[in-house]
């Protein structure tokens, strides 16, 4: 009896000892989980945010593979094939050409994409269920939410939507009116018609949200957009830093560095999911404002508890 | 070289602008065609300048105006730049190359691109801002209009999108006629500086010609002898310090000429000389013989007779004649001079009496002479020059006309005080001599010069300009001063200031009838001239004498050497043929040293009181020998002298 009691027990032991070296190798498993950055070489943000990923993730995941897989625009066959034999567990994508890539060669890994432009593409890559990421722009409901916060006195705000979005209205009207912000849209079917529009909603409007569509981010709008915020004294809403330093008055992003940290720490399943957008905008939002342009509009700025998350910058000054 | 040679030769006139102009030409064919290779490429560059400048800034303007596709916010820029002249029109065409807009001038014929040409273009220059084609006068240029879009993240992430094209026409001959215009005007320029070049070049010429034809003209007039007109200086530099030099020895020239004609003079008044004392001889002799029988003849018959009378005025005649033979004398400065203590008063007093006979008629002579003044130390014929040029120079001074010469002489003590105000005068006892005229006067500059010596107002070969200079010689010799006072119109005034000399032992001739010597002994008489011969033994046998009389000197001189000790005295005649008298005393005293012998002579420039005492003859006698003469000379002679007296 007593060595059954034995044999029992140790064979208790065993299946424990089992377990726990079952899971300890399942975890080795993962943690030797391949990991490819696909990014453009021939910019260099792209290739600067790629090592920082790499550096960040080592950090955090010292357990997993990691390498970087430089593309160009002409991306050729033979580049896809070569990513497919290096067998990666999962992809992480810099910018719109390299999702492009990721989504051409494979739908089978999942991956991150990051600094996407083209909404085409991100539905694209999102419809898969195997893409999650995060865009270039902060979604519109955070924005209105900071421009409600940050400006109280905007209650009407102007955008021009390019065939590029023919959708976002409504989106956009949802979100606005979650802060009570009225926006005036206006649609455009052709380029010509850009410049008149956004000259209309500048004037209907008590501040223009510009959108990261390709469509208006060139230099002539640009340029009418300042002549017409220095005109109507009413605030540009640029979508990025750079931006802001040309003359828009703010911009609302993510700061990348934050976000690259934040990136690392999904993968390591340290954090909350990449669409959690409240933590994604606690993590990283950075709100850009040019003081100068401030000044000269004499637009009132509620800092508030979004001060540790505003970087006042000045305007490019050529050299 | 002969062409060369003949294009430089000629005046320095010429020859300044001959080659000024010849620098011109060659600097000038330079600068032009410089000019005009510098112009063409000048407007070529401004012509691509304006062309790309006014494209790039037609399609920068133009881009919003494209890019809205307003073409009313093109039109205005288009119309600015058509404006312009060099342009002739511009256009904008679209991305796909068809004309959007043109705007052009009415004289520009139309010239659009097709859809395809366009699109061509729009490929050529993708790469490049802008574009150049040339077609005949025309200048096309073309500029992408391009829209730059912007990333998103990277500001510098910029992709160049190019929406149509701009096109400029600019007009070839606007920029030719341009070119030509610039040509035109440097041209001008340049031949305005070329004339203005060559007028300075002709007035530089001139500037320095005209002072060498001066200077040529004054050595031409030199050639001529004409040394009165120095030449003008009329320039600075070294063309002036020629002139200078040149008048500097024009001046040499004119003093050298003078110096000739003074010489002339000089030289004429020493033949003059010579032939007065030639002619003072001659006449002396004939004087002697006159006085001697004269005399002789006055002493043979009563003094109370008529013809004792008829003699004394023969007498009297032969004196002043005598005076008038020694006045020659001295005036041709062939009178001995000899220092010596002179009773001034007398001397003066003999010169002007015979100054009296050349007086002018309408002058008066007003003299106050002290006659108790003392001595000077002088020359009584230097005495003679003093007062004879001064009287001649205020006869001068006065012309033709009437006036007053007045002579004083006077003694004076001269104090210190007065010694400083006239130059070279000291304290101390002086004689005062002034001559004073009436006459024109002077000025100052002219009293300034009148002792420098050939200075002279009188007219060429009137006047040594020796007179004063000889004057004031004279009076610095004998350690006097001169002072002259002068007023334009009112005459002038000569202060001559002789220091007092020691009283003098010599007494003046006297025409008085003295005390005849009386004495016994041999004498010798020796003279060439036979009446004087005679004439003299009777004189000397009246005294007392044995006179043995000889013609010739040789013949004298072999008597005295046969009897040596047989005569006591010899008087012997200078001027001689033969054997001067010196010569012969000279050989006498080798025979007999010692033995006196007394000197006659008319005149001598070489006999002098000290020359005959360095020989051993004891009394020079000047003729005529009158009786008075020769008891005064046998008086002074020494007691051993061999004749005894009584």
């Amino acid at each position: 009896m007593k060595y059954c009691f034995y044999r029992k027990y140790i064979l208790f032991f065993i299946t424990i000892v089992q377990l726990l070296y079952l899971s300890v190798c399942g975890d080795a498993a993962q943690a030797s989980e391949s990991l490819a950055i696909v990014f453009r070489d021939d910019i260099p943000m792209h290739r600067q945010l790629a090592d920082k990923l790499e550096t960040e993730i080592t950090k955090t995941s010292s357990d997993k593979e990691i390498f970087l897989y430089p593309i160009t625009k002409n991306w050729s066959f033979d580049s896809q094939t070569d990513l497919l034999k290096r067998t990666p567990g999962r992809l992480i994508a810099i910018g719109d050409v390299a999702l492009s890539f990721c989504l051409e060669t494979t739908s089978e890994i999942p991956g991150i994409f990051l600094m996407l432009t083209s909404k085409q593409i991100v539905d694209r890559a999102e419809s898969t269920g195997k893409w999650k990421g995060a865009k270039v722009w902060v979604e519109p409901e955070i924005q209105f939410k900071v421009i409600h916060q940050l400006m109280p006195d905007i209650k009407t705000i102007g955008i021009v939507l390019t065939p590029n979005c023919k959708e976002c209205n409504r989106k956009f009207v949802i979100a606005a009116a979650k802060y009570d912000l009225k926006l005036k849209i206006i649609h455009t079917e052709e380029r010509r018609q850009i410049i008149p529009a956004i000259q209309k909603v500048f004037k209907q409007s008590d501040a223009y949200l510009l959108l990261p569509d390709p469509n208006l981010l060139n230099n002539i709008t640009l340029q009418e957009l300042l002549r017409l915020q220095r005109e109507y004294k009413r605030p540009l809403i640029g979508p990025a830093i750079p931006f802001v330093r040309m003359g828009a008055m703010l911009s609302i992003n993510y700061k990348l560095e934050k976000l690259v940290q934040y990136i690392a720490k999904h993968i390591s399943n340290k954090t909350a999911p990449m669409e959690d957008r409240d933590k994604l905008s606690e993590c990283c939002l950075e709100v850009s404002i040019n003081e100068q342009v401030s000044k000269q509009l004499d637009v009132r700025i509620k800092t508030g508890t979004m001060k540790d998350k505003v970087l006042l910058i000045m305007p490019e000054v050529e050299n | 070289m002969n062409l060369i040679h003949r294009i430089f030769s000629g005046s320095l006139l010429r020859q300044i602008i001959v080659g000024f102009t010849l620098i011109l030409m060659i600097f000038g064919v330079i600068q032009v065609s410089a000019q005009m290779i510098l112009a063409v490429r000048f407007f070529d560059t401004l012509a691509a300048d304006t062309g790309n400048q006014q494209s790039l800034f037609l399609a920068r303007l133009t881009s919003l105006a494209l890019y809205t596709e307003n073409k009313s916010l093109a039109q205005e820029p288009l119309e600015a730049i058509v404006e312009r002249p060099e342009i002739l029109s511009a256009a904008l065409y679209l991305g796909d190359g068809t004309l959007w807009i043109k705007q052009q001038r009415q004289e520009s014929t139309k010239n659009v691109l097709t859809p395809e040409k366009a699109k061509q273009i729009l490929t050529e220059i993708a790469s490049s801002k802008s574009a150049r084609k040339e077609t005949g006068n025309t200048l096309c240029y073309y500029a992408p209009v391009k829209v730059t879009n912007f990333s998103t993240l990277d500001s510098r992430t910029e992709v160049e999108e190019t929406i149509g094209l701009a096109r400029i026409i600019l007009n070839k001959d606007y920029f030719q006629k341009l070119a030509k215009q610039r040509l035109l005007l440097n041209s001008v320029s340049f031949i305005c500086a070329i004339l203005i070049a060559l007028l300075t070049a002709i007035i530089l010429a001139r500037y320095l010609s005209t002072p060498l034809h001066k200077l040529t003209e004054g050595a031409e007039r030199i050639a001529k002898g004409e040394l009165d007109k120095p030449i003008p200086v009329e320039t600075t530099g070294e063309l002036a310090n020629l002139t200078v030099a040149f008048n500097r020895m024009l001046n040499s020239l004119k003093e050298r000429e003078q110096l000739m004609s003074e010489l002339r003079q000089a030289q004429k008044m020493e033949a003059i000389g010579t032939l007065a004392g030639g002619i003072a001889h001659d006449f002396n002799n004939i004087l002697g013989a006159i006085f001697g029988y004269t005399q002789l003849s006055m002493l043979k018959i009563d003094k109370d007779s008529e013809e004792y009378n008829n003699l004394s005025q023969v007498l009297l005649a032969s004196t002043r004649a005598k005076d008038l033979v020694a006045s020659i004398l001295t005036f041709s400065r062939q009178a001995s001079t000899e220092k010596k203590a002179i009773p001034i008063a007398s001397i003066i007093k003999e010169v002007l009496k015979l100054l009296r006979a050349t007086t002018p008629a309408g002058i008066e002579i007003q003299q106050q002479i002290d006659m108790d003044t003392g001595n000077v130390n002088a020359d009584p014929i230097q005495i003679h020059q003093i007062v004879m040029n001064l009287c001649a120079n205020a006869f001068h001074a006065m012309g033709n006309e009437n006036g007053i010469l007045k002579i004083t002489l006077e003694e004076l003590e001269v104090d210190s005080k007065q010694a400083a105000t006239i130059p070279e005068l000291q304290p101390g006892k002086h004689i005062l001599f002034t001559v004073s005229d009436t006459g024109h006067g002077m000025d100052n500059d002219l009293m300034e010069r009148i002792f420098d010596p050939f200075y002279t107002t009188k007219e060429r070969g009137k006047g040594t300009g020796l007179g004063l200079s000889v004057v004031h010689g004279i009076i610095a010799e004998s350690g006097g001063a001169i002072q002259v006072e002068s007023k334009i119109d009112k005459g002038t005034t000569f202060f001559l200031y002789f220091p007092v000399a020691e009283q003098s032992d010599e007494e003046p001739d006297s025409l008085l009838e003295a005390h005849l010597h009386k004495g016994s002994g041999n004498i010798l008489l020796i003279d060439d001239e036979v009446s004087l011969v005679q004439s003299g033994q009777q004189m000397l046998e009246y005294m007392g004498y044995t006179v043995t009389s000889m013609t010739s000197s040789l013949d004298a001189y072999e008597l005295f050497q046969k009897q040596p000790e047989m005569f006591d005295l010899i008087i012997t005649d200078q001027a001689m043929p033969s054997m001067q008298g010196t010569e012969l005393a000279e050989k006498i005293f080798a025979i007999r040293p010692g033995i006196p012998i007394i000197l006659c002579t008319g005149y001598s420039a070489n006999i002098t009181e000290k020359s005959i005492k360095e020989i051993g003859i004891q009394q020079l006698v000047m003729k005529p020998l009158s009786l008075e003469k020769i008891s005064q000379s046998l008086d002074k002679l020494e007691p051993d002298g061999g004749t005894s007296s009584a």
